[in-house]
């Protein structure tokens, strides 16, 4: 490629026979460019990560650090595995792209080649000066963890889950985070998730070390459609207080780190900082996720390729796109067709590199009307050519979450025009995540058939989607891999009555209450089957007794009142019904027993 | 580890400089080559006993280099009990004693070190970037010049385990008395030349 400067040189030429003040200006031009030049370039694109204190590994802020690294400097910005942005610069803009222009790589590259001249020390410019501390002001908020992590020294990544308590005694409305990863050495980038049941919580305490090894659970989600993470040099801004998400007193935060380790021991403690906002939310984003849980590539294949399309049922606007893969894939294409036919590509990266996860914001959202057709295509190299292959003798891949399985994943965060055109959208796409869940689950079933909590999972997300056979054949295999926990024989006899097997439900519900005597969910089941099938004095035993193990089950106090007023027991019966209303059930709940109560009164 | 003194090198081009004098000058090392204590050390010599020496070039602020600490740490503890000798050579000078005392503490390298405070290590070898090593034969010749392993292909792109162990290749080789084959490789790291001025 020719270098800028000697095209100057080039016009300068051109533009001598007219004036021979111009060629003495432009010639002064073509010489190669000094420090004084390329300073603006390295203290935009290299200077706010590579500073004392940012999560660069050197300094890039003075002329005699840069001239240390002046070749390194043009064959990392050459190949573009720096600055770290790997979205085709046709697509869009985003927010945080510092994409370097042919002009400023030839620049660079010419400055080299010319000794790396300082020029006139007078004349360069200052290096930029940074904020210490937190880029988006005091948090109102601060969590961290309560002791560090401490990571070794040996060179391969390595991932840790951590649930941070958040210390909260009221919903909070959150406009955003920042993420401090407490070592920049190691610590590579973070997703973060939010877990408002303690599911995250027990996980990590099951660890003596700060943290856990594993997965992170369903119950840890992107809160309100928002996505939170954290790559080197991204700070994602506040939103605007109309559309900050809720955080419910007990959630956690749980961050999952992904770490290459420095070749030292090292201590890692991140921190998150949270800013609030004082009003609830007006406006509610979704987010869809287009892709693939089937994914099964053969050893070698060097090019594999995975789809999916969605149809806008609404109007929607795409705020944020977020890919996700693993280590094999290589090109990442999102496009989305509109309604006219004409398709515009809003994601495309040739050079996938796991370790670059950015959410990428659109500065402008884009508008699609109802009837636009989002679509992906992730393309994978599981051949030994590619060498980010983490296998050295290519394998068979399947879908899955650990960083040896491949996922295949294009997140869209879409805001809705209105309340109904939301609750639209939300309802279909869960429907199709879950769809495509399920097939992950069954995919990773097949790599590790006796993992019982796989099969449970998938069991409930059956039961979601209202296909309880499938549930009772995955609740069976967790029978039969664990016949003596009272859970599974829970699990399956619920299944078994929803799926109208109610005899056989009956019996795995009685095997559990028997395995657990104290088991009172199960005795609650168990009684208001009973009841179904007109099992009257059984039903109300076993109803009592699961009241009496928890007074809080507000179905048992609500079959048992029900057991009662068929018995003719109005005084049990709307003692029940005043314990039930007292525990605040859901609205139709509240109806019912309110219809029953006045039945009752009428009758005596 | 203390440095072998008053050792007599053959094989260095700066004592071919001196051939007059060299009667008359006692050898003492490799000149600007010192340990952490101000004193000259010479990792070019060969002492009795031991078959070979591996002069493991770095810096205390490449990222890449820091990563094969622990690589170092498995590959001398092997080897050492086997006469071959390693020495860690910090060729920069922002990297003071000081500064170098706590790299090695951080990152547990427990070997003998050496001051290239005039490049001539770097010059004599050809070494390019760090980390990068050379091996030197019990005849003082610098048999293995190139990279660890093949971990790294590129700045950003490192495989999970390496393909090729290329040190550890040339040990094994040297130390069955056969010819190192490649007697180079291309190291991935942080440039030299830069690094120098």
């Amino acid at each position: 490629m020719m270098p800028r400067w000697s095209l100057v040189g080039l016009f300068a030429l051109l533009t001598a026979m007219w004036s021979p003040a111009d060629v003495r200006a432009a010639q002064a031009g073509a010489e190669p460019p000094t420090w004084v030049e390329v300073a603006p370039i390295v203290f935009e694109a290299c200077t706010p990560c590579h500073r004392p204190g940012g999560p660069g590994p050197f300094s890039l802020t003075t002329y005699r650090e840069v001239r240390q690294r002046a070749r390194q400097v043009v064959q990392v910005t050459r190949s573009r595995f720096m600055p770290p942005w790997k979205v085709d610069p046709a697509i869009g803009h985003f927010a945080d792209q510092r994409p370097l222009s042919a002009g400023e790589l030839d620049r660079l590259e010419a400055w080299v080649t010319a000794g790396t001249p300082e020029g006139d020390p007078a004349a360069a410019p200052r290096p930029p000066t940074f904020a210490d501390g937190w880029l988006l002001g005091t948090p109102d908020l601060i969590v961290t963890l309560p002791e560090a992590f401490v990571l070794n020294a040996d060179p391969s990544d390595t991932f840790r889950i951590f649930a941070l308590p958040v210390p909260i005694r009221e919903r909070r409305y959150v406009r955003g985070i920042e993420f401090h990863p407490g070592n920049p050495r190691v610590v590579h980038h973070a997703n973060i998730r939010v877990d408002r049941t303690p599911t995250s919580r027990r996980l990590d305490a099951a660890d003596p070390l700060p943290g856990y090894d594993g997965l992170m659970p369903r119950t840890a989600e992107y809160p309100d459609g928002h996505f939170l993470g954290w790559t080197p040099g991204q700070v994602a801004p506040l939103v605007s207080p109309d559309l900050a998400w809720t955080l419910e007193p007990g959630s956690d935060l749980v961050v999952q780190l992904h770490m290459q380790p420095s070749g030292a021991i090292e201590d890692v403690r991140p921190a998150i900082g949270l800013y609030f906002s004082e009003t609830p939310p007006t406006r509610t984003p979704t987010i869809l996720r287009l892709g693939s849980q089937g994914i099964d590539m053969a050893p070698g294949d060097a090019v594999y390729t995975i789809r999916d399309t969605y149809t806008l049922p609404v109007d929607a606007d795409i705020l944020a796109i977020q890919p996700h893969a693993h280590y094999r894939a290589t090109e990442i294409i999102g496009e989305a067709t509109f309604p006219d036919g004409r398709t515009q590509r809003v994601m495309h990266i040739t050079d996938w590199d796991f370790r670059w996860q950015h959410v990428y914001r659109l500065i402008t959202p884009l508008s699609l009307p109802r009837g636009t057709r989002l679509s992906m295509a992730f393309t994978y190299n599981n051949s030994s050519g590619n060498p980010r292959n983490p296998d050295l003798t290519p394998t068979r891949v399947l879908w899955g979450q650990r960083s040896r399985d491949e996922m295949g994943d294009l997140w869209f965060q879409l805001l809705a025009r209105s309340d109904t055109d939301r609750a639209r959208l939300t309802s279909e796409i869960t429907t199709k995540m879950v769809a495509e869940d399920i097939i992950g689950y069954e995919t990773m079933l097949t790599v590790t058939p006796d993992d019982v909590e796989l099969h449970d999972d998938v069991a409930v997300l059956y039961l979601d989607m209202g296909r309880p056979l499938d549930a009772v054949r995955h609740f069976r295999a967790s029978v039969a891999r664990r016949p003596a926990a009272a859970p599974a024989h829970y699990n399956l006899g619920t299944a078994l009555t929803m799926a109208g097997q109610v005899d056989e439900g009956v019996r795995e519900l009685e095997r559990a209450v028997e395995l657990d005597p104290q088991y009172g969910v199960a005795y609650g089941n168990l009684g208001s089957v009973l009841l179904q099938q007109g099992r009257i004095p059984q039903a109300i035993a076993r109803l009592e007794k699961a009241v009496a193990l928890s007074p809080g089950n507000v179905e048992a106090l609500n079959s048992l009142s029900a057991a009662y007023a068929v018995a003719g027991d109005t005084p049990r019966a709307l003692d029940a019904i005043d314990k039930a209303l007292t525990l605040k059930p859901p609205a139709a709940m509240q109806r019912v027993l309110r219809q029953r109560r006045d039945l009752l009164t009428r009758q005596r | 580890m203390g440095p072998a003194m008053g050792v007599r090198r053959r094989h260095f081009l700066a004592s071919l400089a001196l051939p007059i004098t060299a009667a008359f000058v006692p050898v003492t090392a490799v000149e600007g080559v010192i340990g952490l204590d101000g004193t000259p050390v010479d990792p070019l010599a060969v002492p009795q006993g031991i078959r070979a020496r591996v002069l493991v070039f770095t810096t205390t602020d490449c990222p890449i280099s820091n990563r094969y600490a622990p690589e170092l740490t498995r590959l001398s503890t092997h080897y050492v009990p086997k006469g071959v000798q390693f020495w860690v050579v910090y060729p920069v000078a922002s990297d003071t004693p000081a500064v170098i005392r706590t790299h090695v503490g951080r990152f547990g390298l427990q070997l003998p070190v050496a001051r290239d405070t005039r490049g001539a290590l770097v010059k004599h070898t050809g070494v390019t970037v760090t980390p990068e090593v050379a091996v030197v034969s019990a005849s003082g010749q610098v048999v293995y010049r190139g990279r660890i392993d093949d971990r790294y292909t590129d700045f950003g792109i490192d495989r999970p385990a390496p393909r090729s162990r290329d040190l550890n290749q040339a040990l094994t080789q040297l130390l069955a008395g056969q010819p190192v084959v490649p007697a180079s490789t291309r190291a991935v790291g942080c440039f030299l030349p830069d690094l120098l001025k």
